[in-house]
């Protein structure tokens, strides 16, 4: 799993909220998450790359989610978009990060604003890519003042499978961020066996 | 049987102050109050006005007191310009005239205050508990404060003094209704952290110490103790090493004790209160835990309304009522016998609530596949239960906006009528699109034949549910 996390000026702290700071929390316990996963089925590996100021940067290297350390993650700066997708693009090449062997990619878009680089050709190419173009991407939009071509990034990015979800306030990405983390650990199941009453009281 | 107390008090409890028994608005209309209040907060109480729908806000203090920084007029100005639309929140309409502080507010009727169902009496808990509506009601109103909280966070507002005093609830035990009386310290997040109010034992510790104003993070401290002395009738700070004296009563509302289910630390365990698996569950302890132990002195590690709201909807949908005639006992329903009178379990039906992926979208690979959430409906013999937009979106705009009514004859048929506005799919266990059930219309289905309901195209991330039968236990 990638995440492509904004780290542009808007995403600083305000008064009001700290965009920045929860989302830090946020994909810090998700990880926590995958890293307790039961390690039948193999292990999560987790990435991040961020994107601000005038770049998008490696932020955490692709490798299994029981080493990741999360660094946290300052904001500042504009939002190139374009040249995170590049990098995934990049990351998805690269057999060091993805083997051969891996389960398709999730690829997690955050962000709440317009990217101010040329991002469609970049997401053309990611999407055109034989693992972008088949990995479950799941695209968040933060704040309730985005334009509508924030919008339609983030619509693009994620097809038509998820839509864009959204989290009105910082406030709301933990639940979000703890349905995407049930989705991706989650025991598959081909049946509908009748559930054991006790699964429901499990910690 | 179960033998729980409450925890005997330091205090008699304070008997209200005597109001006045008729004030006048600032057009000069006489206001007949009624003798109690409804309700208090940190500086006010709230009086019916009689054989009308509105209330009276009486505020105590005299203004320059509170360190607010504006005056009653400004704030009630202010208000006009919160977004506040659709909540359940009392609205000031006019001020009250000289000698007395305060406004009129408007009231819906039959609603009464919360504090009862928070405010356990001393000794036997059993009967109290059970006729404050048990278990499921409890945690029906408290999904619906967190619900309306969550909103008001969501919009960015903060309401500062939250406790059982100023939240009102329906009166009838049918009802679910909330109503928020306490709007005068609504405000904006970045204007409330210069202040701290609240009401002892609901305030975050950050308060007390004034390292902190006023938050989202205070709000939602005070909605976990709200939690835990409704469900548990016992307050989470207040064990019985923070009861022997008042000096560590302060500590621990300051947060310099270990709260009473503390994973590890057992020094301020509480002996008194109902016992905890008989009214908690996996999901709320969790938030229990995040909120007095990682929580206590990290506001930011608290968890949010929403996620409070998800998690006792949750429960609630959980929960099935005692069988036995005179018994008003619910429970969970992975117990076999009910905790109050020994009955057996009645036999229920669950509709269990799941994620559907679509093929080449998930973890699983090339097939579709099915998550399980630890969601479910239970379903009583003839007891229809409406889904709501919660069970069947992954992201909802609206909770508690019902999707489909669902109704088991207490054998092997589940009728369902959608009440959504877009068609439901019934899908036979060999998969495919399945036949579409268009909006106000009914179905029956037979739970053996192990048909399920979509929520959504196969094509698309959706959730769905899927319906299985669980009999008594016969003793």
């Amino acid at each position: 799993m990638i995440v492509l996390a904004d780290v542009s000026g808007s995403m600083l702290p305000n008064q009001l909220e700290d965009k920045i700071g929860v989302l830090n929390r946020c994909i810090a316990s998700m990880f926590t998450a995958f890293a307790q996963m039961d390690s039948v089925q193999g292990q999560v590996h987790v990435g991040a790359i961020a994107f601000g100021r005038a770049e998008a940067r490696l932020h955490l290297p692709v490798g299994p989610a029981a080493e990741a350390v999360w660094p946290a993650m300052e904001a500042g700066g504009g939002t190139p978009m374009g040249a995170a997708f590049d990098l995934a693009r990049e990351i998805l090449d690269d057999p060091e990060a993805v083997s051969g062997r891996a389960f398709e990619p999730a690829l997690i878009l955050v962000s709440d604003g317009v990217p101010t680089d040329d991002w469609e050709p970049a997401l053309n190419e990611l999407l055109g890519h034989r693992l972008g173009g088949k990995a479950m991407r799941i695209s968040v939009g933060i704040g309730t003042d985005r334009t509508p071509d924030a919008e339609e990034v983030l619509a693009q990015f994620s097809g038509p499978e998820y839509g864009v979800l959204r989290a009105d306030q910082a406030s709301e990405l933990p639940e979000l961020f703890r349905w995407i983390t049930d989705t991706v650990t989650s025991t598959f199941r081909p049946g509908l066996a009748a559930p054991n009453l006790e699964d429901f009281d499990r910690a | 049987m179960i033998t729980a107390h409450g925890r005997a008090r330091r205090n008699p409890p304070l008997s209200a102050p005597q109001g006045p028994t008729t004030v006048a608005d600032s057009d000069g209309h006489p206001l007949e109050l009624e003798d109690r209040p409804i309700g208090s907060g940190g500086q006010g109480s709230v009086y019916r006005v009689r054989q009308s729908r509105f209330a009276v806000k009486l505020i105590h203090q005299r203004e320059e007191t509170e360190g607010l920084g504006d005056t009653l007029a400004e704030r009630l100005d202010r208000l006009r310009w919160l977004p506040m639309e659709g909540l359940p929140i009392a609205r000031p309409i006019r001020s009250l005239a000289p000698p007395h502080l305060g406004y009129t507010m408007d009231l819906l009727d039959d609603m009464a205050s919360m504090e009862p169902l928070c405010e356990a009496p001393e000794g036997d808990l059993v009967e109290w508990y059970l006729s404050g509506g048990g278990l499921e009601r409890r945690l029906r109103l408290l999904a619906r404060l967190a619900d309306v909280l969550a909103v008001l966070h969501g919009r960015g507002m903060v309401y500062s003094d939250l406790s059982p005093r100023n939240v009102l609830v329906s009166a009838s035990q049918q009802h679910h209704q909330v109503w928020l009386i306490d709007p005068d310290n609504i405000a904006v997040e970045s204007s409330a952290l210069g202040r701290a109010i609240g009401t002892p034992r609901y305030m975050a510790p950050e308060l007390y110490d004034g390292r902190s104003g006023n938050s989202q993070f205070s709000d939602v401290f005070s909605l976990a103790v709200l939690v835990h002395q409704a469900l548990r009738a016992d307050h989470p700070l207040i064990g019985d090493l923070a009861d022997l004296s008042v000096e560590n009563e302060r500590r621990a509302l300051c947060g310099e004790l270990p709260w009473t289910g503390h994973s590890g630390d057992d020094r301020n365990r509480s002996e008194c209160g109902i016992p905890e698996d008989l009214v908690l569950i996996a999901r709320i302890r969790r938030l229990l835990r995040d909120a007095f132990e990682a929580g206590l002195n990290e506001p930011l590690k608290r968890p949010t309304a929403r996620a409070w709201a998800n998690a006792l909807y949750a429960a609630a949908d959980l929960t099935l009522t005692c069988g036995r005639s005179g018994c008003r006992g619910s429970y969970y329903m992975l117990r076999n016998r009910c905790p109050y009178c020994d009955a057996a379990r009645p036999d229920f039906a669950l509709a269990m609530v799941r994620t559907h992926l679509p093929a080449n979208r998930g973890p699983q690979g090339r097939e579709p596949g099915r998550v399980d959430s630890q969601e479910g409906i239970v379903l009583l013999k003839d007891q229809p239960v409406n889904a709501t937009q919660r069970h069947t979106q992954l992201i909802t705009a609206s909770a508690e906006a019902p999707a489909a009514r669902l109704r088991w004859d207490g054998d092997d048929t589940v009728h369902i009528e959608n009440l959504g506005h877009v068609p439901l799919r019934r899908v036979p266990p060999s998969g495919g699109a399945g036949r579409r059930l268009m909006p106000r219309s009914n179905a029956t289905e037979r739970i053996s034949s192990e048909w399920r309901l979509h929520f959504g195209e196969d094509d698309q991330v959706h959730r769905m549910l899927s319906f299985h039968k669980y009999k008594a236990e016969r003793a």
